[in-house]
């Protein structure tokens, strides 16, 4: 078994079985990343070929201080935002519609929801509002560090989140409204 | 506030390390876009793009000088055949290898040179520098160049477009690429609130990208703001349409519209009867006179409510109150009114009954107690009267009865004698204390005692 210290002076030197080695070690992890940002899993993998591609390549300007999968989880990300600014000029102006704010700010029901659930939440975002929601609610950046990594306004990015966090919150209430019973659940797969 | 993390939580501890394996043929692609991209970059002691320049270079500074050699002993002696063939990939080759090599630093440049001596050129290599600096400024096409190195054939043809392309993906991982090309503004706009009740206040919320200047209209209420993020309120009911322009210095324009729907308010009006009703006493009825009313709530004054529109209330105690209608519209806009100081006056009443009993022992001149429950004498309960006359005439209207005492009423005789047992009419004017005046009548039924 290899550290992660020998993959990265493998990839470094540009060995092909070093990098596939610590390809299988992290893909499924980043994959876990990328697929928030993107529509499908394919625009998913899309980012993470291209991401993977900027790891091998620049490896050498990773400096050991972070963790290596910080480092990749940081590539993925910009990636992904570098891949929102492509497909940027084409749909811009989707907006949410009909977005009625609920009226109580509290927490649908209950919290049983899957990651497949959360991510088809995510999914269902337009690309801006993902993007952010995705830096904000999850990786953790603060507003004035999103609107420098997306070149918008801290306050855009303010009320785009508000905004995505409210059509999350009337999805989930959708969501938990509409939940199928486990019973029926196995019955459909059986 | 708690409730504020739940979202943000849920969706951090769903996703903390969530994995998706990536599908078979994903790392193959990744193989195939590192080949590409190693393969357009630069680095010693692996084939490249680089080298394969080089190698062209040298290929054609060999084969110039060894014709030009070859000419000078032979003159030009080509054979015809061969010269179309050679003339095409000539040609093919003088333009990829023209702009690979504008891509080069002199350092690569240098490098690249060394590589070719290391690779058994010596003798070509290094006169052939002056040379080969020479040959880069003629035209392309020459006749008579021999064929280059064996096996370039083929990448060459892909370089033509590659070492442009490989300029824009190239980017650093750990920053964001910035735009280096100037955008066109975006007009984008949100707004607080899209419809409501009036007075409505909305704040225009500009998120427009790549603009300076803003120009917001307000149609059809004609408001025009220049601020980046105003705010407005809108007074009228209707439908209204929000225009923002956005400039940038370029003069580029972008505008995006939404509306705003300002509902109509509801009006809340209503009446009471009889407005001179004796209050705690009498039932009071409350009309309705409200427009565009959907939902009432109706505030008595006295803590009792109503939710209908037409409400009967009766009080308790005295007044004054001030009696509140509250209504909402089908849109959910609400209005009141508020009536103060209702029934003022109610301390003030006068009140009689409708029967009595006389004493059959004889005319008793009418004086009672106050208080006492023996129904012999026909008088009327009363509080702050002054002036008081009370009459009472019989069915064919004579006047059997009058009295300006309120302590005195009817005992049921006439000038002695027991009145016919039936029914009275009777009528009282006068003033209350506090200079309200009064009129009442109505019938009383005589009944003998058996």
């Amino acid at each position: 078994m290899y550290t992660d210290e020998d993959l990265i002076k493998g990839c470094i030197r540009k060995e092909r079985g070093a990098q596939k080695a610590l390809y299988e070690r992290y893909a499924d992890r980043l994959l876990g990343i990328c697929a928030r940002y993107a529509a499908d899993t394919a625009e998913a993998e899309d980012i993470l070929q291209e991401g993977f591609v900027k790891i091998f390549v620049h490896i050498s300007d990773f400096s050991a201080k972070g963790s290596l999968f910080n480092w990749m989880r940081k590539v993925m990300i910009n990636t992904a935002i570098t891949m929102y600014h492509k497909t940027l000029r084409h749909r811009y102006h989707q907006e949410i519609e009909a977005l009625q704010a609920p009226a109580r700010d509290e927490m649908p029901g209950s919290s049983d929801f899957t990651q497949e659930e959360l991510l088809a939440v995510i999914r269902s975002l337009p690309e801006g509002y993902r993007v952010i929601f995705n830096l904000y609610a999850i990786e953790g950046f603060k507003h004035r560090e999103i609107a420098e990594m997306l070149g918008i306004d801290v306050n855009t990015s303010k009320s785009q989140y508000s905004r995505a966090r409210r059509f999350i919150r009337k999805k989930l209430e959708d969501i938990s409204r509409i939940a199928v019973p486990d019973e029926k659940k196995r019955d459909e797969e059986a | 506030m708690r409730k504020r993390d739940d979202i943000e939580r849920l969706f951090r501890e769903k996703f903390e390390g969530y994995r998706i394996t990536p599908s078979e043929g994903l790392w193959s692609r990744v193989v195939r876009r590192l080949r590409r991209q190693e393969f357009l970059h630069f680095s010693p002691g692996r084939f490249n793009v680089w080298y394969l320049a080089g190698l062209l270079t040298v290929g054609v500074v060999v084969a110039y000088l060894a014709l030009q050699d070859h000419s000078a002993v032979t003159g030009s002696v080509t054979p015809e055949t061969s010269v179309g063939v050679v003339q095409n990939r000539d040609h093919l080759q003088g333009t990829s290898e023209e702009k690979a090599v504008k891509g080069m630093t002199e350092e690569e440049q240098r490098e690249e040179h060394e590589n070719a001596g290391s690779e058994g050129h010596p003798a070509a290599a290094m006169p052939a520098q002056n040379q080969a600096d020479q040959e880069k400024q003629l035209p392309v096409g020459r006749p008579a160049t021999p064929p280059p190195a064996p096996g370039n054939g083929t990448p060459a043809k892909a370089t033509g477009s590659q070492p442009v392309q490989q300029e824009k993906d190239h980017t650093t991982p750990s920053t964001v690429p910035a735009e280096k090309e100037k955008p066109a503004p975006v007009a984008r706009f949100e707004l607080s609130v899209r419809k409501g009740c009036p007075p409505l206040t909305v704040d225009l919320i500009n998120l427009s990208e790549y603009a300076t200047d803003y120009s917001w209209d307000i149609e059809p209420a004609g408001v025009r703001f220049t601020e980046i993020s105003p705010q407005y309120t809108f007074h009228d009911p209707g439908l209204y349409v929000v225009h923002l322009t956005a400039r940038d210095q370029e003069g580029h324009i972008s505008v995006s519209s939404d509306t705003v729907e300002v509902y109509g308010k509801p009006r809340a009006r209503f009446d009471y009867s009889p407005k001179d009703a004796v209050v705690p006493a009498d039932e009071i009825c409350f009309y309705d006179n409200s427009v565009d009313a959907e939902r009432y709530l109706w505030s008595f004054g006295d803590g009792h409510t109503s939710t209908e529109s037409d409400p009967v209330h009766k009080y308790t105690t005295d007044g004054p109150f001030d009696v509140v209608l509250t209504v909402w519209s089908a849109h959910g806009c609400v209005d009141s009114m508020v009536l103060r100081n209702v029934f003022e006056h109610s301390g003030y009443y006068l009140r009689f009954p409708n029967a009595f009993v006389p004493n059959p022992g004889g005319p008793t001149g009418g004086y009672y107690s106050e208080g006492s429950l023996a129904n012999d004498v026909f008088h009327p309960v009363w509080k702050g009267v002054g002036d008081y006359h009370l009459q009472i005439f019989n069915r064919r209207g004579e006047l059997v009865f009058e009295s300006r005492e309120l302590n005195r009423g009817w005992d049921g005789y006439i000038l002695g004698q027991l009145a016919t047992p039936g029914v009275y009419i009777w009528k009282a004017r006068g003033t209350f204390l506090n200079g309200k005046p009064f009129v009442r009548f109505g019938n009383v039924t005589l009944i003998r005692k058996r």
